[in-house]
């Protein structure tokens, strides 16, 4: 029996060993790359030190809130110099959000006050960008979140092979996040400080538009598909405004998604920063995030997702797509969010 | 399922476990059994058939030459054991080829014919399981061995399957003998085994796999790149195949060695031969020793004057190659190095200036490795031609192979050198149990990042 333990002993030193390494290795990874991902982090992390507030969230906010309309609007309500950045990135989805709230507002600067959160849907039902396994998604699938995705997927009533399917694609991620297998290049262009010229130059182009980027800017084949199928069918896109408009949503509160938000809204406010969620102007609205702000979970809800209370911002001129707003959408929408963030900032000055 | 896949190393603990947990050696066994042909339909379980007439019948045959003592009968029970596995090897792996061929030299003639091809898929390994159950039946048939008594024990023995897929061929009289008794867990040099499977694991799944990806692009469009890619990409496949090939085996030795199983070495530092004559008793070696102990030397081997020395050498590495595959690049590569072989009994390379005997070895084994490579003769004509000058280059500057990979080539030339002397294995093999564990689990954690997560099968494995 000795033998046995002292195998077991040496195995779990192993283990440990294996896993104190993979951490240094995790530690020294630079950014996930994905969809433009990695270099608004490292803009913004360069600049940290020059904004009060941030926007997260997916490509309804990166194509949605132009910084340059919201922060001169904001500083003229308040009275003094107000500079925000959009952090949002195509696919930014709830979990990956969380992920890079935890990692990236540890240590929040001193200027940052505000952040600004897609009020995220927080499923764990895979979609399509999430089911391709890359940098991105495994960057977030961490011990916590793979649990909470995983308790999410079982308590889901998605039919036992989808289940299956997806939690095998979790664990997978997860295997890879602990491993970091595959990660070698990166840890190497990691090392060597390798930032490329076309980096700089995007960085650049970025901190100049403070992170909005313009739907369709970038000259995908898809992309401009998308764009045909939407002004092909303006007639569908409208009668699917109006049944949204008239849809009663109930509230469906998962537990895993509730955990999470709570879990956030406690990790932000500890560090000094006030969460803010926004509901983007979609015809879809992931979680009842109207009773988490009633309930007072989450401190501040400002909802566009409303064509009878926002009809501007469902305009056919307004849209990009079913989803995503125009150019005109966006500058609209900015101007309404750095108004409602104003009268937020102003509200909550009155209260203090 | 292959030992580079997370899956292995599920299936290995269960067998690892189950097996020392069993106490009798028949139980033990007959647990490997199963998992080896569990294994081995894990591929394709329609194939478990042809494992089993190969092993039931040279089980037989075996069982039969200890029987007869008339020449002529055990002389008809070997050819029973030659007819039966060569069949099954040349209806699956050689058919489609000869069929081809005849249709394209008739076609040459200016006789077109229409001949149906079949539509057969290669069995896994069935190269390396069929010589493995001809040694025994020769062997027997030889008198230099005595027949199996247990038809247990001569399953395991063809169906082991830390071996099955990809050798090293083990012999009957190598191998049987270990299954008399069970292994004891004590007995067992874990920390060794644990070591050259990580090796095994890092050369395939860390260098091999990441170099194919600068390697196949060359091969695939030559003439896209310049000279100094093609010889780049020439250099770094012939580090990919050892890698992969001498990777394959470490895995297997470490994965037979754990559960108490010694497997025969396969190579020894191939790329510091100074002749090819030195590289065949480096490369491949159970395969090399296999063609010269149940060919070439039944053929007359080197006594029979200079003339018939090289034609023995001629026939033995044309059947080499062909071993290899059904295709002419394989009949070339055999060819090639059948050539060299014979000219290196004329001319004693070996008394060369080491360096340059390296270098001539080096150059000879990396020519041939482009025809083997190669999708066709054409293709192989084209790279050869492009690296020494003879075909005008088409070369696309934006497509030239990074020089980064010179680099590579040199560390791990320098690495292989260094490895020769295995000091370093042996230093981390003496480490106390602690120290040793924490080294490897580190060793594991530094080694994942270098992996390649897009699978690609063992290069042998298609032979």
């Amino acid at each position: 029996m000795g033998w046995w333990w002292n195998k077991i002993a040496l195995l779990a030193i192993a283990l440990l060993c294996f896993l104190a390494a993979a951490a240094g290795v995790r530690a020294l990874l630079p950014w996930a790359a994905g969809s433009g991902l990695r270099t608004r982090v490292l803009t913004y992390l360069e600049h940290r030190d020059s904004f009060d507030a941030i926007y997260l969230g997916s490509s309804y906010i990166a194509h949605g809130i132009d910084p340059l309309v919201v922060d001169p609007i904001v500083s003229r309500e308040l009275g003094r110099s107000f500079s925000s950045f959009n952090l949002a990135a195509n696919a930014l989805l709830g979990f990956e959000t969380d992920h890079l709230i935890r990692t990236l507002l540890d240590d929040p600067p001193e200027k940052l006050r505000f952040v600004v959160i897609e009020a995220p849907n927080l499923s764990s039902e895979l979609r399509f960008v999430q089911r391709q396994i890359s940098d991105r998604t495994i960057s977030w699938h961490t011990p916590r979140l793979t649990r909470l995705v995983l308790l999410d997927l079982a308590a889901s009533r998605r039919d036992a092979d989808l289940r299956w399917t997806d939690a095998v694609l979790h664990l997978r991620m997860f295997a890879r996040y602990m491993t970091n297998a595959g990660f070698g290049p990166e840890l190497v262009g990691s090392l060597i400080g390798a930032t490329s010229d076309d980096l700089r130059s995007e960085s650049a182009a970025l901190l100049g538009t403070r992170g909005y980027s313009e739907m369709g800017a970038d000259d995908a084949i898809d992309i401009a598909r998308v764009r045909r199928s939407f002004l092909n069918n303006q007639k569908l896109y409208l009668s699917n405004t109006q049944r949204f408009a008239s849809r009663h949503r109930e509230p469906k509160l998962k537990p895993v998604a509730l955990t999470i938000v709570e879990s956030q809204v406690a990790f932000l406010e500890s560090r000094g920063l006030i969460p803010i969620y926004v509901m983007p102007p979609v015809l879809a609205a992931p979680e009842s995030y109207e009773e988490l702000a009633r309930r007072g979970t989450i401190p501040e809800l400002l909802s566009y997702a409303s064509p009878s209370r926002h009809p501007e911002l469902y305009r056919i001129e307004s849209r990009w797509d079913i989803q995503h707003l125009s150019r005109e959408g966006a500058t609209l929408w900015s101007e309404r969010l750095g108004h409602d963030l104003a009268i937020n900032m102003l509200a909550r000055q009155s209260r203090r | 399922m292959s030992f580079n896949e997370p899956r292995f190393l599920y299936f290995f603990v269960i067998v690892f476990v189950v097996a020392f947990a069993l106490r009798t050696n028949r139980g033990r066994k007959l647990w490997l059994l199963a998992c080896s042909y569990a294994f081995y339909a894990n591929w394709d379980w329609r194939f478990v058939s042809l494992l089993l007439v190969s092993t039931g019948v040279d089980f037989l045959v075996g069982s039969g030459l200890a029987r007869a003592s008339e020449p002529r009968t055990r002389k008809l029970l070997v050819a029973t054991s030659l007819g039966v596995n060569l069949g099954i090897l040349g209806v699956f792996k050689y058919l489609n080829f000869f069929i081809e061929s005849a249709a394209s030299f008739s076609a040459w003639l200016g006789l077109p014919l229409s001949v149906p091809m079949l539509n057969l898929v290669l069995p896994m390994g069935i190269s390396f399981y069929t010589f493995q159950t001809l040694s025994y039946t020769l062997d027997v048939y030889r008198r230099r061995m005595p027949p199996v008594h247990s038809l247990l024990d001569f399953a395991l023995f063809v169906a082991f399957f830390p071996q099955l897929v990809a050798g090293p061929i083990v012999r009957a009289r190598g191998f049987l003998p270990q299954l008399a008794r069970a292994p004891q867990l004590r007995e067992i040099p874990f920390r060794r085994h644990l070591i050259l499977f990580l090796i095994g694991f890092i050369k395939k799944s860390c260098i091999a796999d990441r170099i194919a990806q600068a390697v196949d692009p060359v091969f695939a469009a030559p003439w896209a790149f310049d000279a100094a890619s093609q010889w780049l990409a020439s250099l770094l496949y012939t580090v990919q195949i050892y890698c992969d090939f001498s990777g394959y085996t470490d895995m297997a030795i470490a994965s037979a060695g754990l559960l108490g199983y010694r497997l025969t070495i396969n190579f020894d530092f191939p790329y510091l031969a100074r002749s090819i004559r030195s590289f065949w008793r480096r490369w491949h070696i159970s395969l090399s020793s296999w063609f010269r102990d149940y060919l070439y030397i039944p053929l007359g081997g080197n006594r029979a004057g200079s003339f018939r020395t090289a034609a023995n050498l001629m026939i033995v590495f044309l059947l080499c190659g062909l071993w290899h595959g059904a295709s002419w690049n394989f009949v070339t590569w055999g060819l090639f190095h059948g050539t060299f072989l014979a000219l290196e009994r004329r001319i004693p390379v070996e008394r060369l200036p080491a360096t340059i005997g390296w270098l001539y070895t080096l150059l000879v084994v990396n020519t041939s490795f482009v025809i083997f490579r190669s999708p066709d003769l054409g293709i192989a004509g084209q790279l050869l031609g492009g690296m020494f000058g003879l075909v005008p280059s088409m070369a696309d500057p934006g497509l030239a192979i990074s020089p980064g990979w010179w680099v590579l080539l040199l560390g791990l030339l320098g690495v292989h050198r260094m490895q020769q002397h295995r000091s370093v294995a042996q230093r981390v093999e003496r480490l106390p149990g602690w120290a040793f564990a924490a080294a490897y689990g580190a060793a594991i954690a530094l080694t994942l990042p270098w992996v390649v997560t897009e699978f690609a099968p063992f290069i042998y494995f298609q032979f």
